[in-house]
């Protein structure tokens, strides 16, 4: 599975290759800030001095003579350990002939090195993922995204589209959403992102994908256009789409909720329940759809949600979220004595969250706990401002009301 | 008599909804039969042909889609409500030629009015954004305090349909970007002090700017890039200066970028707080210590925040005991996916948000609000509650198909169960979109029943004259304190008749960038008579008037200490 996507990633462009490292100004100039030049060029002879080595490897590199080029940073950089260029020049090649192991050692080098480089992390995210080190490709990716330093639009796609594709084989399905979705807004629409989206909004892991050819496969990709079609703010298509798709495949498993959550992102939201509804006709034990229910109904109607949370809660005990929504239904609905120990069990597997404190705090001051509502919200008072200083956490980066239960069911957050 | 809003009774709390909750934010189409509850009165009809400019420019400004407000006062003291407006002006990122002015208009008693802005000497000069009006001075004429973007004007009442302007004399220029500011008697000593919001520094070079990266494309700056700073509060030393005592009050410890502010009494302990909306940040809620000072109690008191925890863009606010439990309820307006906020009083300094109970929520769901004001526009007793709305991007509608730049105007009637969403059938003026900002309450033909101003970014304002109270009775009361604050503010007043009876706190301000007329209509439905009216003055007064065999349908003056007149 794995072999015919990137073959099919490679001929589309999300390949990367490092061959054109002439687009790598920017990376280049990360690298090479510390790294005397050199200007001359000397015959291969022992004893050579690291300044020749690291010439004549530049010059065969560029010359396209990879095998050499890759010797000769190999004995540069024994002379020399704490090259970084070296590394990343090493681990490009390797990258390049396709030695995903080898070049990960590289720019592991790199990145003891160089910490901060965002560009190192993608590259060696890259090739983990080559090899199938999907946790450690996985959070290479995000770290280069959080580092925010790739300067190369070609990587940077490549990077998101690899980052998406790991974020599906680990169930995280919102994530995953959102990430190819970044793509997608970009215009980038190959065969491969198309079906990846498909994956994401249906909740299904490439894994599972239905066989090509099938008409399971046909639904994916028609999914994954109409999800495209909603990046491109083209609204009617997108809704269009779906409307078709269900007169065709009425009982298909999560179509219905991947039409809600396009109708919940155009805020559309009674419509919306309406497709969760059908898809609980479906499959009355739909964690998924119950939770956008309550999602959708908090502070609109608190007291209708809190039905649907609470049969999610008695579906998926060990899911941190459904805990946490149960707990703001409840406090929004006066039953703060009932809202504390759902929250309290969210607190614990989210202890760095500061809403959780905040709802904590709210739940307390109303049972009365004073002490206690002074304490969760000091804690809240306190994670906000790290939260205000260190970027977004775990909700602050959906809209009000909570939209995106899902995000949560499959993200193998920390369990109560 | 608790009208009976309880979210934590054993059944659920359910608003009385006599039609569906509407999912978009269109009024939709009013009932043909149905008559209107608030009238529009054309320029043609009431010579208000003065209009909003908001000098729009390809810079994007912000201040030039946050303005701007109005006000109704009595500046001649005729007993008439007359009108003022702001407007737009030079700054240092703009010059508008030929210059624009501010406009106070005249009531002429007949439902016209004439402009006497430049006999009156209140043509503004600067960027307006808001007014707030008081008798500072104590002189029985009510003093105009214009807040703009650079520096603020005090107009002082010279008492004979002229204002001097003593900025500078009185100590009150409040420097910077100011937005609402309120008059109240922090301190209880019977002089009116000054509040005033400031949402962020005045300089071209302070003013962010936002742009799409690809295009180059401007547009107005969600506010987030811009710093906190601190409002001010300034003593009224009784000798036509101010003192600013934001510091020492603790009110500059809270840095904000407020718009909105009311002062009120939360916990009823005779002193006055002030609950203040900010953006983008958490709000305020100012509760008076009693010795000059203040301490924010807005994050445990649970008005600071969503009920999610999450700051959000708070605009215009209000106060008022909707669910006459006696004590003091909270309103907020926010933008677009925040939802505006209704907070009851839990009596213990704690305030619970029924947004969702009350299915405000679900209605504000998807609007941005600014003026927002309490008030019984049909006079059954109950406060009700008017909105105005209008997104503050104008591109908006490019990136987000479900939201409307112009946006409609919201009427929620108390029922005294809840609050009903009855906007489709208020009238005409309810199902047109406006860029609306600005909302100030008032009675412009004393026929008793409250009528609004609102105004509109860019336009001409909205002067609507309230139909809908034909039929209930009232009775309007003027407040003149003597030795407690002139304009009474903090004054509880209570009337009975029968088993029927309401009790109600004199705010300050209140609403967005506007200014209210100072007098209470006592609403008492179908009931003909008021068996007794009791005032309790504000500190350092603290006096309790009793009055009965009172006149019904008509205004009256109270003078503390001195009776009818």
């Amino acid at each position: 599975m794995h072999g015919s996507m990137l073959l099919g990633i490679e001929n589309l462009g999300f390949r990367y290759s490092v061959q054109r490292r002439a687009i790598l100004a920017g990376m280049a100039a990360i690298v090479w800030i510390t790294t005397p030049r050199i200007l001359t060029s000397a015959p291969e002879q022992k004893g050579e001095t690291f300044e020749q080595l690291a010439e004549r490897a530049k010059t065969a590199s560029d010359q396209s003579q990879l095998d050499e080029a890759a010797r000769l940073y190999r004995r540069a950089l024994t002379l020399r350990p704490k090259w970084a260029e070296g590394w990343w020049a090493l681990g490009t090649i390797e990258y390049d002939q396709d030695q995903y192991a080898k070049a990960a050692v590289d720019f592991e080098r790199l990145i003891s090195l160089q910490p901060k480089n965002g560009t190192g992390h993608a590259m060696l995210g890259l090739c983990q993922f080559e090899f199938g080190k999907d946790d450690s490709a996985l959070k290479n990716l995000l770290k280069a995204q959080q580092l925010g330093v790739i300067k190369d639009e070609q990587l940077r796609r490549v990077a998101l589209y690899h980052m998406g594709v790991l974020e599906l084989r680990a169930r995280k399905f919102d994530d995953a959403k959102e990430t190819l979705d970044q793509l997608a807004r970009l215009g980038v629409r190959p065969k491969e992102l198309i079906n990846a989206l498909g994956l994401a909004v249906l909740l299904i892991s490439p894994q599972d994908a239905p066989p090509e050819g099938t008409p399971g496969a046909t639904l994916v990709d028609r999914a994954g256009q109409a999800e495209a079609l909603l990046s491109a703010k083209e609204y009617d298509g997108a809704k269009q789409a779906y409307v078709q798709l269900i007169e065709e495949f009425p009982a298909y498993p999560n179509l219905h909720f991947a039409f809600g959550r396009l109708l919940l992102e155009t805020n559309e939201a009674e419509k919306a329940v309406q497709q969760f509804q059908l898809e609980l006709k479906r499959d009355p034990e739909n964690v998924s759809s119950l939770l956008e229910i309550a999602a959708a109904r908090y502070q609109v109607d608190s007291q209708d949600g809190l039905p649907y949370a609470e049969k999610a809660l008695k579906l998926a005990p060990r899911l941190p979220f459904v805990h946490y929504l149960v707990g703001i239904l409840r406090l929004d609905t006066g039953d703060a004595a009932g809202a504390i120990p759902e929250l309290e069990i969210a607190q614990k597997a989210f202890p760095n969250e500061p809403r959780v404190y905040f709802s904590l705090g709210t739940a307390y001051s109303r049972a009365g706990r004073k002490a206690e509502a002074t304490k969760a919200r000091a804690e809240f008072a306190r994670l906000n401002a790290q939260e205000k200083q260190h970027g977004a956490t775990l909700y602050s980066d959906r809209p009000p009301g909570l939209s995106g239960g899902q995000q949560t069911l499959g993200t193998g957050n920390p369990q109560p | 008599m608790s009208a009976g809003f309880c979210l934590h009774s054993s059944k659920p709390f359910l608003p009385i909804l006599p039609f569906p909750w509407r999912a978009t934010t269109t009024n939709g189409n009013i009932p043909q039969s149905t008559p209107a509850l608030f009238e529009e009165v054309p320029p043609s009809r009431s010579g208000i042909t003065w209009q909003h400019v908001n000098g729009h420019s390809a810079d994007y400004y912000l201040p030039e889609t946050t303005g701007a407000g109005c006000a109704f006062l009595d500046y001649d003291n005729d007993g008439w409500m007359d009108i003022y407006f702001i407007n737009s002006g030079k700054c240092d990122f703009y010059d508008p030629q030929p210059p624009l002015r501010n406009a106070l208009y005249k009531n002429n008693r007949d439902g016209t009015f004439t402009d006497v802005t430049e006999k009156a000497g209140v043509p503004g000069g600067g960027y307006g954004m808001g007014a707030a009006v008081g008798d500072y001075n104590g002189d029985g004429y009510p003093d105009l305090y214009v807040t703009q973007y650079e520096r603020c004007i005090l107009y002082r009442n010279n008492g004979d349909g002229t204002f001097t302007d003593v900025t500078d004399q009185a100590g009150v220029s409040a420097p910077g970007w100011a937005s609402s500011a309120v008059w109240f008697d922090y301190d209880n000593d019977g002089k009116l002090d000054l509040f005033v919001c400031r949402f962020g520094n005045s300089g071209k070079s302070e003013i962010e700017h936002c742009e799409n990266k690809k295009t180059g494309e401007r547009f107005y700056c969600i506010p987030t890039v811009y710093p906190r700073v601190r409002s001010w509060l300034y003593h009224n030393n009784g000798d036509g200066t101010f003192k600013d005592v934001s510091e020492e009050s603790g009110i500059g410890k809270s840095l904000g970028k407020a718009w909105g502010v009311v002062a009120t009494d939360i916990n009823n302990d005779g002193w006055m707080d002030l609950f203040v909306a900010n953006d983008t940040v958490e709000n305020f809620l100012f509760l008076n210590k009693k010795s000059g000072k203040f301490a924010d109690i807005g994050l445990d008191s649970g008005v600071a925040f969503s009920q999610e925890g999450r700051p959000r863009s708070g605009m215009g606010v209000d106060s008022a005991d909707f669910d006459q439990d006696g004590w003091q309820d909270l309103f907020v307006t926010n933008v677009d996916h925040e939802m505006y906020s209704i907070y009851k009083n839990n009596h213990d300094q704690t305030f619970d948000d029924l947004t969702g109970p009350l299915g405000i929520g679900r209605v504000t769901r998807l609007m941005s609000g600014w003026g927002a004001k309490f008030f019984d526009y049909d006079n059954d007793g109950n406060a009700d509650l008017f909105v105005v709305n209008g997104h503050p991007d104008d591109k908006i509608e490019q990136h987000l198909s479900h939201i409307m730049y112009k946006e409609p105007l919201l009427l929620f009637h108390n029922t005294g169960r809840g609050f009903e969403n009855i906007s489709a059938s208020a009238g005409p003026a309810f199902t047109q979109n406006l860029a609306g900002r600005g909302l100030a309450i008032g009675d412009f033909d004393n026929d008793g029943a409250l009528d609004a101003l609102v105004t509109s970014n860019g336009g001409a304002p909205l002067l609507l004259k309230n139909v809908a109270a034909k039929g209930n009775h009232w009775l309007g009361i003027r407040l003149i304190g003597k030795k407690a604050n002139p304009d009474a503010i903090g004054a509880r007043i209570s009337w009975q008749t029968g088993d029927f009876k309401r009790t109600r706190l004199k705010t300050g301000g209140g609403s967005y960038l506007s200014s209210h007329d100072p007098r209470e209509v006592l609403g008492i439905g179908a009931r003909t008579k008021i068996d007794r009216l009791e005032i309790h003055w504000p500190q350092p007064s603290g006096r309790v008037e009793t009055f009965t065999d009172l006149p019904i349908d008509r205004y009256i003056t109270i003078v503390e200490g001195s009776g009818i007149r």
